[in-house]
């Protein structure tokens, strides 16, 4: 990335007023984020923000600033076009066409307006491999596929982008070993600029970490992977590569107990996950997508610790120095619980089973706000090791919509969501069938920092059995995610809301 | 390849006269090529996270009415259909790619502005600053 800051600087004829902001162009995806820490427009007429071309005679405001005010904490991101003047969705890593490993994806259309698009399918090199799929879906339409049924040649795919005229959407991907274990990771809408935060790496006899990588641009990208421990590996993705490997595999197959984190430089242009596996008998899989995101707080919103289920949970200082984080956990109605503070070292974790980490024995949920930005996520086992799903949220700031992406038809779904305002939230749950037609709504008033958790047909007074998927909305931010279980109680995975 | 620049000025504290504005989401576009524009305060985007340079940078040192470049990016970026590998850096925020560009003052123009005082530029905050005050 390139970086253009303006700090402390003043207007010409009021020397009082500073402003702070940045400009950051990023390669391969030539993305532009202005960043604004603290600036204090004079509106339209003396303050302008926006982009450009060559001749002036197409670009864009930025009409925030023509507002007069004091701007403070706040981005805006310029977005081109792909090449072809379409969006692109990733689904970063597939595996069908074998014996033992099988793919689904899924798209849904969260907008009101039809969506048109193509699934183009491509190998480990980047090559164009199988025959595209070309997919129109209505309003709030969905599109579930099993790679190995409708793609040809499935053993040669590597990864797929869908390639569409909308924005509105989001998908998923579930990879899995019938009967025994799957892993569920999101769509990816937002191509990494950055720094890529692998928050967690378990290389021991007991579990393994594999690692997804996608290079998205079109030139071969040297990457450096540096672990806690301070080594790292030099790693090169070419042009559209795709390659996954396993942690222990940089190291000549051999387990290494002292890596539990690490970063991945140059990595702008660059998709992934990772994979977290139990060996030996038990089946234990579910993965995380690997992104450059990084938040003040990180939200738990579910907490399982009973004869049945563990819960487990990670909270990443990304940071070379050490950070304050605060713990507030809180009941399922809402009501916050005594508040924990603590230390984090630099390249530290908090991490533990829920269980273990002292919180009080009303904890439904609970947030880790940090003085540093921190990555974080949560794993929910069975505490017999054959099921194990592993949620993170994505923007540390909840949303005010999405959707649960997938009803589970042989098997259960359980939902999970928090009001992360201190207001009560109205919420609309709507279920939907894959051609857009509303199954059922619900109403919901949550209030502040209450949780909301059951299995989906439940939160529903009428039946959604028809359904595929569930959207919401609400007036205030929420926090949450759902889980998936087959019917034989071996496969689960876990989604955020999208 | 990591290019960063750094423009620092030391002032006084700050006594600010204006409030915050309302935090409602904003998007906007798509342009005439197909850009578009989301910022922060939409909810299902990144949180908003300052990158700091202030050890890694290096000082342009501009002063009022100035532009400083070309300035090598690193990497070839494209704006707008065209490839560029630098930089110009006007005082009044906003950088430019084209050689020679104006420095923008006094205030920023409406954005497109064919033949305005500045073209093919990513304005962060066009408006009549001086470094040097």
């Amino acid at each position: 990335m390139f970086i253009v800051e303006f700090s402390n600087i003043p207007f010409s004829a009021i020397g009082s007023i500073k402003n702070y902001f940045q400009i950051i162009l990023y390669e391969g995806s030539n993305h532009i984020l202005v960043n604004y820490l603290d600036v204090t427009s004079r509106g339209s007429g003396n303050t302008t923000a926006g982009i450009e071309n060559l001749n002036g005679t197409t670009g864009l405001q930025y009409s925030r600033m023509d507002t007069p005010g004091r701007y403070t904490n706040r981005y805006v991101r310029y977005v081109p076009p792909s090449e072809n003047g379409t969006r692109a969705l990733y689904f970063p890593h597939v595996d069908s066409g074998g014996n033992t490993w099988e793919t689904e994806i899924g798209v849904i259309n969260k907008s009101e307006q039809e969506l048109n698009g193509i699934f183009k399918a491509y190998n480990d090199n980047g090559e164009s491999v199988s025959s595209n799929i070309a997919v129109t879906l209505p309003p709030k339409g969905r599109r579930e596929i099993t790679i190995g049924n409708e793609f040809m040649n499935p053993g040669d795919i590597g990864y797929i982008i869908f390639e569409s005229d909308s924005e509105s959407l989001a998908g998923y991907t579930k990879f899995y070993q019938e009967g025994v274990y799957r892993a569920a990771i999101p769509a990816v809408k937002v191509v990494n600029a950055s720094d890529i935060y692998i928050s967690h790496i378990d290389s021991i006899a007991y579990w393994w970490t594999g690692i997804s990588l996608v290079n998205t641009t079109s030139a071969a990208k040297e990457l450096t992977i540096t672990f806690n421990d301070g080594r790292s590996v030099a790693y090169t993705l070419n042009a559209n590569e795709h390659k996954a490997f396993t942690i222990d595999s940089l190291f000549n197959d051999q387990p290494q107990p002292d890596i539990k984190s690490a970063v991945i430089t140059n990595a702008s242009g660059i998709i992934g996950l990772e994979i977290f596996g139990s060996a030996g008998s038990d089946n234990q899989l579910d993965g995380l997508l690997l992104t450059d995101n990084t938040a003040s707080t990180i939200y738990y919103p579910h907490v399982a610790s009973d004869a049945l289920w563990w819960t487990g949970i990670v909270a990443y200082n990304p940071s070379d120095s050490a950070c304050t984080i605060t713990i507030t956990p809180y009941s399922a109605q809402g009501t916050p619980l005594l508040v924990s503070t603590l230390p984090l070292a630099g390249k530290g974790k908090y991490i533990g089973l829920v269980s273990n980490l002292g919180l009080p024995a009303q904890t439904a949920w609970f947030k880790i706000d940090s003085t540093r930005p921190l990555t974080g996520f949560e794993l929910f086992s069975t505490v017999d090791g054959d099921q194990l799903a592993a949620y993170a949220e994505k923007s540390g700031a909840g949303a005010k919509e999405g959707v649960f992406a997938k009803i589970e038809k042989s098997g259960w779904t359980g939902i999970a969501f928090v009001n992360i305002e201190n207001a009560p939230a109205d919420v609309t749950m709507t279920a939907y069938n894959d051609t857009g037609s509303v199954i059922a709504t619900q109403t919901l008033n949550i209030s502040s920092y209450e949780k909301v958790v059951g299995m989906a047909p439940y939160l529903f007074s009428q039946d959604i059995s028809a359904a595929t998927y569930i959207g919401y909305s609400s007036d205030k931010n929420l926090v949450g995610f759902q889980i998936n279980a087959s019917s034989d109680n071996m496969m689960l995975d876990a989604l955020p809301g999208m | 390849m990591v290019k960063k620049i750094f423009l620092i000025i030391v002032g006084t504290a700050v006594s600010l006269l204006l409030i915050s504005s309302a935090s409602m989401a904003l998007t906007g576009g798509p342009d005439g090529f197909g850009y578009e524009f989301y910022d922060s305060s939409e909810g299902d985007v990144p949180p908003f996270s300052w990158i700091d340079i202030s050890e890694s940078g290096s000082l342009l040192g501009l002063n009022d009415d100035q532009v400083a470049g070309p300035i090598p990016i690193g990497f070839t970026f494209k704006f707008y259909g065209h490839n560029y590998t630098q930089v110009y850096v006007s005082s009044n925020g906003f950088i430019s790619f084209n050689s020679g560009s104006g420095n923008g003052c006094c205030s920023g123009d409406s954005l497109p502005t064919p033949g305005g005082d500045a073209d093919n530029i990513i304005a962060a905050f066009w408006d009549n600053l001086d470094p040097s005050g």
